[in-house]
Formats: structure tokens, C-alpha cells, sequence
């Protein structure tokens, strides 16, 4: 399975959900990998932490491989290489974690027929190793959007299960935006469309991640953090429901409601900090991260194989 | 107990999918068994309130709210709870059609022998009533609402097919119950001078008038409604007698679809109006015009014909028992209780159901000139709460009379006409506080009266009080009703099987509580004055306040920005809240009154 992420804006956390996505994926037991296909900015390493290793590998990414500068991507596997200790090692029953990662200092380069084919057999070939492979394509309208459905498109992936996760944040204006990247004219659907993919069906293969939502009523005795919604005014809390309440709507009128959507990572303060791994540790010992986003990531990581999440009511 | 509709009906709801999922299937666990009345209930304890009540719909999965959702979380999640339910209403259209996919509607177990032992005849189980219609109505209208809404969010093609199967079922249901309710509606003309007509004059009878004269007024009251009912089409032996001046008659709804001139054998019921059933009718028939219904465009072409043709008849119905309970003038007959009626021996129902169609008639009359006429609601006020009382609800139940018993068993009403397919059958009505409450709280929503409205709630309350003793409290079904003994500490056993007749019944009050909730709250005179003048005294200080001190540069005193936002705000709302607009105004001479208290201790040197 290849799982494509994206997102209209920046700042919606799409990078580190995907990559903790994939942490919690393989440590169920599947291989998994992780392609940053980000092209504009590579940085997928450092929530690995797997930066000097990127580095040992000049002109070794994607980038390369995709402009056919080098014959292969290098992969590098996260339990051995990461410089963050809690994840080296290797872990009980957990699967393979690898990160295809992109060339240091490269950038945008648009779509030929020569570039879709070296892509087709790069999916091909990690599909062959990996129970999932996770695409985190850059944010807005980009060429790796673009390579990504013309790849799709060929017919040697046809039997290849692919899906698409659209992040965005819980505002009016993200709601907007990501209703017109996926919808709009020379949105996600309609270039599908014009690479040859059948609209209705790509659009079943849509869900979206609401990312960063700010807790109104998470109880504090449950997270042993105090959550979001702690300490606020009744005021505030009064505002911050009727909010959430009118974006609830405008979601569903967007086509962006509850029933297209995998899931919700709340806030967590570790990640305004920091993109980071979450790790059972981070939640229990020292309590740094909240369980909600824990299970949150696990809720996701679950959800992409959970065929009911993605039937079309 | 203040009655609280949203949480009342989430509890119901949770209860009715709990104790009805058995094994994953939905069942009937009700104490009357299954029929078409009692799964129809069952079903309607759902779906009625997600079609009057805003914020409690569930066909949206997308607008769904939370506690909605996690009050139905047993039959699924955001969307298969949905689905579920919409095959859930497939099944009950299926159990209820005949072969040839008619529709049918048998009371089954709502009807039992008057004699005791005896047992009820095959044909007689297939016996359709006015309930089972009035029922049906409801139960159609508030389906298609969710069927129609649900199916506008589903995508994929089968569940689409089985859904428009759904509602295509559901609206010939709707037309055979419409079409049910229309054969039951009946006319019976009588000499004033038989039991009838004596009974009548009875019970119209106030201050020893003359019956001559009695008569006479009698006859120009109801003259509109006679001259109505000549417009409609009636048995050939009715209506040369209807345009005889000198007969008595009565109209509404009989039991179950009258027997005609030709005598078609399933119409069985003789043409003489019931009090109990004609109220039935009515609560179902006014689902065809309610906005909901309007709004949504439920009926088709055909149905807006025969809502037409049923609307006409609930007019003259209400007309007529309007003029017969208000007759006279200052003293209405309907306060002198109990209602007599020819049908049964004289009972608090009669008087109860007699007061529900001239509330029907005030509804009518206040969608149409806005606010009825204050002296209207007195005497009815007066006559609901004295029902109350004679119902043991917020007087002492006497111990030896039948006030325990119009609530438990009920009163067991006979069907004139049933018993030519078997034994004699009657109706057992126990729905007494539950359409008290109604009643009582649809009247307090419509008079402008406050004093009357706070009188009228506060029975309001107790009435809840006693229903709300009434609900089992353990096993499955805990949170339904009905443990009527328990009301009067008397130590019934209980019984672990809910009463979808008296759940139902309470549900529709908590609906029309919710409706109430929602408007706008009743606006005091007295309170809108004291409010502008306290405004008026808050803003003249205020500006006194400004006026004395220099204008300084820089952002102003936040004491100032605070009192001019109350200001604001308090003018803005002087209309519809004039109590907070009091409080704001309040809390501004408060604030002044600190400063000037302060500048008086400087002047004081102290």
C-alpha cells in the first residue's frame, strides 16, 4: 500500500504526523517505509533524527534518483541509524523502519515521462519490501503532487493499493483551502482526472487528518498534562465550543466531514516545540508527551488499513 | 422538577436502543408485545425527536452532535448507526405489508375482550384503528424526514437502492393511513330527545335555562359546522338527516374505519365519534401541516389532497367540540367536570380529552392571529389544573375513589361495531398524565398571561415529578416507563418490560417542552420598564461621570471602556432580555457609584 500526505498550507504538522504514522506502523510489525517526496524543503530526517546520515550520502536522494543522477535512492534504516537513543536498537516484534530520504539542499523539479517511470519503479520496488510506504509530498499545488497521480496513473501500478491523507489544521481558513486543493479547478481530482485516473474513485481514496486541534474538554486527571482546554475562562471555553461548533458545520458543507476523516491528532506541546518521534516513553517516563497524541498517531496508523474507514457510505 | 427535554430524550433514546439490541438484532421487548401500534412507538421514540427537535437529528453523520451520537452508539458509529436504523425501519414496512405489498395495520394486542376470558377472534387481530393510522402518520412523516435527509449524504449504490426502496414504502404507508384516518371520520345525528340528545342537553345545561331556549342557541352555534359537514360526502342515511335543524349531532373520529351504507366487511365500527379517538386523530393529523413536514416537502401530490380532505374534517371536529365545551359564555360546561358523554359513564378522560381538542382549536387559532385572547385560557387553565388534582397528582389520591386507577389499569373503552367479528373488544386508555402534561404545557406556551404561565408550570412540574416516578429503574429498560403503582408508594412488583404506549407518550411531552425552550422567553411589561429606567439613570451618571473629568490623551480608564460596553450591550438588548439589560445597568451604577462614594470620602477628609 502507498499512502500519499499532503496538505494545502504549511504548519499543519503533516511531516511529523507521517513520520510517527510510520514509527507506530512498524512497531505493530510491518516494514514500512518513508519516501520524502518534499521536494522544496527534504527535512523528513531530522524527525528521525537521522541527520548525519542523510549526510554521509551526498546527491544520494530522491532527488537524484528521480532526475536519474544516481541509480538507486539510499535507504536508511531508522532502528540503527537514528542519533535518538530511545530508538535504536532493536525493538521486539517491530518491522522494518526505513526513510528514503531526499537529496541535502535540493528543490523543485517538474514531472516528465522519463521521471514518472524511474517513480513507477521506485514504488514498485519498496510496495515488493513494504507493507506500507508513505509519500509525504510537499504543501499547495506542487510538482510532486503532480508526479504522484501521473505516476498512480500508470497502468503497472494499477493493482497497487494506493490512498491519500489531506492535512490540515481545525480553522475556517485551512477548511477553505483544502477544500479547494482537493475540489477546485487544477485540484487533486481533477489533475487525477486529466492523468487518467476515474474521479469518484481517487476521490474514495481521500481522507483527511485534522491536525493540531486545540482540546476543549479533554479532563486533566486523564492526560496528567494539563490539556488545552485547562485554565481557560468559561468565556473562552463558551467561545473555542461555538467555534468548534460552526467549523463542524462548514466541514460537513465542504465535503470535509466526519465521514472522511481518519482522525484528529490534537495539540500536544511537544510538538509546538519540536517535530519529534513520540515515543511510549515520552508519554509515560518522563511524562512529556499526551496519550491522546499517542493514541492518536496509533488511531491513524491503524486507520489505514481499516478497509471500514475507508468504505464510501 | 424542572423538565428538561434534551437531556429527558437522550436518556430515552439511550434506553430504547439498549434494551432493544438483543444479540445485534432489534426487538420488541415492550410488555404489549410486538404490532404495528407498539413497533411504531418503539420506533417513533426515535425518530420523532430528531424530526421536531433541532440539534437532535442523526441523519447528517457529518452534523451529528456528540451526545446524539453517543446515545445511539450501540446501534454504530456516525454512520452506521444510520444505516442501521434505516434497515431496522425497512424491516418493520416489510413485517407490516401485506403479499401484495399493501400496507396494513393491525392493533394486535392494544385491543382486548371486554369480558374477561373471553378471546379474541382471528379476523378481530387484523382490526385497524384510528391509533394504528394516527400512528402510522407520525411514524411515516418522521421516517421519510430521516430517510430522505440520510439518503442526501450516501454515495454508494446499493444502500442509495435500498433506501429509495425505503421511502417508496414509507409514503404508501403514509397514503394508507391518511386514507384509514378519512373512513373513520363519522357523523351521527340524533333527536334531542333520545339518551344522546338528553345527555347532551345535560351536560350543556347551566343556569336551569328552558331546554327550548337551550336548544335554539344550540342550533346557531353550530350552525357553521353543520352547514361543513353538509359539504362533505356522507352515507346516504346521514345526510338528509344532518340538513334536519330540529336533530342533535355529533362528529370526529370513530374507533376504526365506519361502516358504510353497503357494508364492506373490514369497516366494521360503528359511526358514532369517540372522544378519545377523535383526539388521536387530531395529534396525528396535525404532523400533516407542521412546518417540519412543509418544509421538507414530505407529502406527494396525492397526500396533499387527502391532508386537504383531513384537515377540513379536524377543523369542523375541533369546531364542534370547542362550541359544545365553551357553550354558553361565562361559565364554560367543560368546568362543570366531569364531561358526560353518551358513550361511557362519566370519567376525568372525557373532561381531559374534551380540553385536548379546544387546545387543538387555541393552537390553530394562535398560528393563525398570533396571541389568542387571555379570557380564552382562563377557564381552561382552571380545568387542567383542576385534573390534576382529581388525578391524585397534586392533591392527595382519595383512597377509596378511582384516582389511582385512571392511571393503573386505565379505563378500558369499549369499540362499538367490533364485536360482529367476535367478541365484544375495548381499548384500555392509560395515557391520563402523560396528555395532561401535554396539555398543560402547550397552554402555558400560549398564554401571554405571565402569572397564569407560572401557575401552569408549576403543575407542569409535578405532573413531571409523578411521570418521572413512574420510570422503571433497573433491568434493560431502566429510565422507560411505566411503573404506574410506584407513583402511590404502592409496593407493585415491577415489571422488567417497558410500556412503549406510555413512552411514547411521554416523549411527545418532552418534545413539545423542547419546542417551548425555544422560543423566545414570554416578555414581561413590568420588568421592560424598570429596565429602561435603571438604563436611563446608568447612562445620565455615566455622562455626568465624563462630563467632570479633563480629557486626557492616551487609551481611556478600562473602568470606562467597561461601562460603556454594558451601556451598549444593555441597549441592544433592552427589547428581547430586558432583565439582563437590568442587571448590565445595575452593575454600571454600581461601578459609578464606587467613584463617586470615593470623591465623597476625599471631600469628607475621612
Amino acid at each position: 500500500m502507498i499512502v500519499f500526505a499532503t496538505s494545502d498550507k504549511g504548519g499543519t504538522g503533516r511531516s511529523v504526523t507521517c513520520a510517527n504514522i510510520a514509527y507506530r506502523r512498524a512497531l505493530t510489525g510491518d516494514n514500512v517505509a518513508y519516501v520524502d517526496f518534499d521536494f522544496g524543503s527534504p527535512t523528513a530526517a531530522t524527525v528521525f533524527e537521522l541527520g548525519s546520515a542523510v549526510r554521509a550520502h551526498p546527491g544520494g536522494g530522491v532527488h537524484s534518483y528521480l532526475q536519474g543522477r544516481t541509480a538507486e535512492p539510499v535507504r536508511l534504516d531508522v532502528w540503527s541509524l537514528s542519533e535518538r537513543e530511545a530508538l535504536r536498537g532493536s525493538l521486539r516484534g517491530a518491522g522494518r523502519l526505513c526513510l528514503v530520504p531526499g537529496d541535502v539542499g535540493g528543490g523543485e523539479f517538474p514531472a516528465d515521462e522519463a521521471v514518472t517511470r524511474r517513480c513507477a519503479n521506485l514504488f514498485l520496488a519498496l510496495e515488493e519490501e513494504f507493507a506500507v510506504t508513505l509519500v509525504d509530498l510537499s504543501a499547495g499545488r506542487s510538482y510532486a503532487i503532480d508526479i504522484a497521480l501521473r505516476t498512480t496513473a500508470r497502468p503497472e501500478l494499477r493493482d497497487v493499493v494506493t490512498r491519500w491523507l489531506v492535512f490540515h489544521r481545525w480553522t475556517r481558513q485551512h477548511l477553505e483551502a483544502t477544500a479547494a486543493l482537493v475540489r477546485d479547478e487544477r485540484g487533486i481530482l481533477q489533475i487525477g482526472a486529466h492523468w487518467g485516473h476515474e474521479q469518484d474513485a481517487l476521490e474514495g481514496r481521500v481522507r483527511y487528518v485534522r491536525a493540531a486541534v486545540p482540546g476543549i474538554d479533554l479532563p486533566e486527571q486523564d492526560t496528567g498534562f494539563p490539556a488545552a482546554g485547562h485554565g481557560l475562562r468559561p468565556e473562552q471555553k463558551e467561545w473555542l465550543k461555538a467555534c468548534d461548533a460552526e467549523l463542524t458545520r462548514r466541514s460537513g458543507k465542504l465535503g470535509l466531514g466526519r465521514t472522511v476523516t481518519l482522525g484528529t491528532v490534537p495539540l500536544d506541546p511537544v510538538l509546538q516545540w519540536r517535530e519529534q518521534l513520540i515515543t511510549d516513553e515520552d508519554v509515560l517516563m518522563p511524562q512529556i508527551a499526551n496519550r491522546e497524541t499517542a493514541e492518536a498517531f496509533q488511531d491513524l496508523a491503524d486507520g489505514l488499513t481499516d478497509e471500514s474507514r475507508w468504505e464510501t457510505l | 422538577m424542572i423538565i428538561q427535554p434534551r437531556r429527558g430524550l437522550l436518556e430515552i433514546w439511550g434506553a430504547t436502543v439498549r434494551c432493544s439490541l438483543r444479540e445485534g438484532g432489534w426487538v420488541n421487548p415492550g410488555c404489549d408485545g410486538s404490532g404495528s401500534i407498539s413497533d411504531a412507538e418503539q420506533l417513533i421514540c426515535l425518530l420523532y425527536p430528531a424530526f421536531k427537535v433541532k440539534g437532535l437529528g442523526f441523519s447528517e453523520p457529518d452534523a451529528t452532535e456528540r451526545d446524539v451520537h453517543e446515545a445511539l452508539a450501540p446501534l454504530g458509529g456516525w454512520e452506521t448507526a444510520p444505516t442501521a436504523l434505516a434497515e431496522i425501519i425497512g424491516r418493520y414496512l416489510d413485517t407490516y405489508s401485506a403479499q401484495d405489498g399493501r400496507p396494513v395495520f393491525p392493533a394486535g394486542g392494544c385491543l382486548r375482550p371486554l369480558e374477561r376470558g373471553a378471546e379474541p377472534s382471528p379476523e378481530q387481530a387484523r382490526l385497524e384503528t384510528v391509533e394504528a393510522f394516527s400512528m402510522a402518520v407520525t411514524f411515516s412523516l418522521s421516517a421519510l424526514a430521516f430517510v430522505k435527509s440520510f439518503a442526501a449524504h450516501v454515495r454508494g449504490a446499493r444502500l442509495t437502492a435500498s433506501l429509495r426502496e425505503t421511502e417508496a414504502a414509507l409514503d404508501r404507508r403514509l397514503t394508507h393511513a391518511m386514507r384509514g384516518l378519512l373512513a373513520s371520520f363519522c357523523v351521527d345525528v340524533f333527536p334531542a330527545d333520545s339518551a344522546k340528545g338528553e345527555t347532551l342537553v345535560r351536560t350543556l345545561t347551566q343556569k336551569r335555562q328552558p331546554p327550548g331556549v337551550l336548544l335554539d342557541q344550540l342550533a346557531g352555534e353550530l350552525g357553521p359546522v353543520r352547514a361543513g359537514l353538509r359539504g362533505l360526502p356522507l352515507p346516504a342515511s346521514v345526510a338528509p338527516r344532518l340538513a334536519d335543524e330540529a336533530l342533535l349531532f355529533q362528529c370526529g373520529w370513530s374507533w376504526g374505519p365506519v361502516r358504510a351504507d353497503d357494508d364492506q366487511p373490514p369497516n366494521v365500527a360503528d359511526p358514532v365519534p369517540s372522544l378519545y379517538f377523535t383526539v388521536t386523530a387530531m395529534d396525528g393529523i396535525v404532523d400533516l401541516f407542521s412546518r417540519q413536514t412543509l418544509l421538507r416537502g414530505l407529502l406527494s401530490p396525492e397526500q396533499h389532497g387527502l391532508a386537504h380532505e383531513l384537515q377540513r374534517r379536524w377543523e369542523l371536529a375541533q369546531g364542534y367540540w370547542t362550541s359544545l365545551a365553551r357553550f354558553g359564555g361565562a361559565r364554560w360546561p367543560l368546568q362543570d367536570m366531569p364531561w358526560r358523554t353518551a358513550e361511557s359513564e362519566e370519567s376525568e378522560y372525557a373532561t381531559l380529552q374534551v380540553a385536548s381538542v379546544v387546545v387543538h382549536n387555541l393552537m390553530r387559532r394562535h398560528d393563525l392571529d398570533d396571541v389568542a385572547p387571555v379570557d380564552d385560557l382562563t377557564p381552561l387553565a382552571d380545568v387542567l389544573v383542576e385534573l390534576a388534582a382529581r388525578g391524585g397528582i397534586t392533591r392527595r389520591p382519595s383512597a377509596r375513589g378511582r384516582t389511582a386507577e385512571l392511571h393503573v389499569p386505565g379505563e378500558l373503552l369499549a369499540l362499538p361495531g367490533s364485536e360482529r367479528g367476535g367478541p365484544a373488544l375495548g381499548r384500555l386508555v392509560s395515557d391520563y398524565a402523560p396528555m395532561l402534561l401535554k396539555r398543560v404545557l402547550q397552554v402555558a406556551g400560549l398564554t401571554p398571561d405571565l402569572r397564569q404561565r407560572d401557575r401552569l408550570l408549576s403543575v407542569a412540574d409535578e405532573l413531571a415529578d409523578h411521570l418521572w416516578g413512574r420510570r422503571l429503574n433497573r433491568g434493560p429498560a431502566a429510565d422507560l416507563w411505566d411503573v404506574p403503582g410506584a407513583a402511590y408508594g404502592r409496593p407493585d412488583p415491577q415489571p422488567a418490560k417497558p410500556s412503549w404506549y406510555l413512552t411514547e407518550r411521554v416523549m411527545e411531552v418532552l418534545v413539545v417542552a423542547a419546542t417551548m425552550v425555544g422560543r423566545t422567553p414570554a416578555r414581561s411589561p413590568l420588568l421592560s420598564e424598570t429596565a429602561g429606567e435603571l438604563l436611563r439613570e446608568a447612562e445620565h451618571l455615566f455622562a455626568q461621570e465624563l462630563m467632570s473629568r479633563p480629557v486626557e490623551p492616551g487609551s481611556p480608564d478600562p473602568l470606562f471602556v467597561r461601562v460603556d460596553a454594558a451601556l451598549n450591550r444593555a441597549r441592544d438588548v433592552i427589547d428581547s432580555r430586558p432583565g439582563v439589560a437590568a442587571a448590565l445597568a445595575a452593575e454600571v451604577l454600581r461601578e459609578l457609584d464606587g467613584l463617586a462614594l470615593a470623591r465623597n470620602r476625599a471631600s469628607r477628609g475621612g
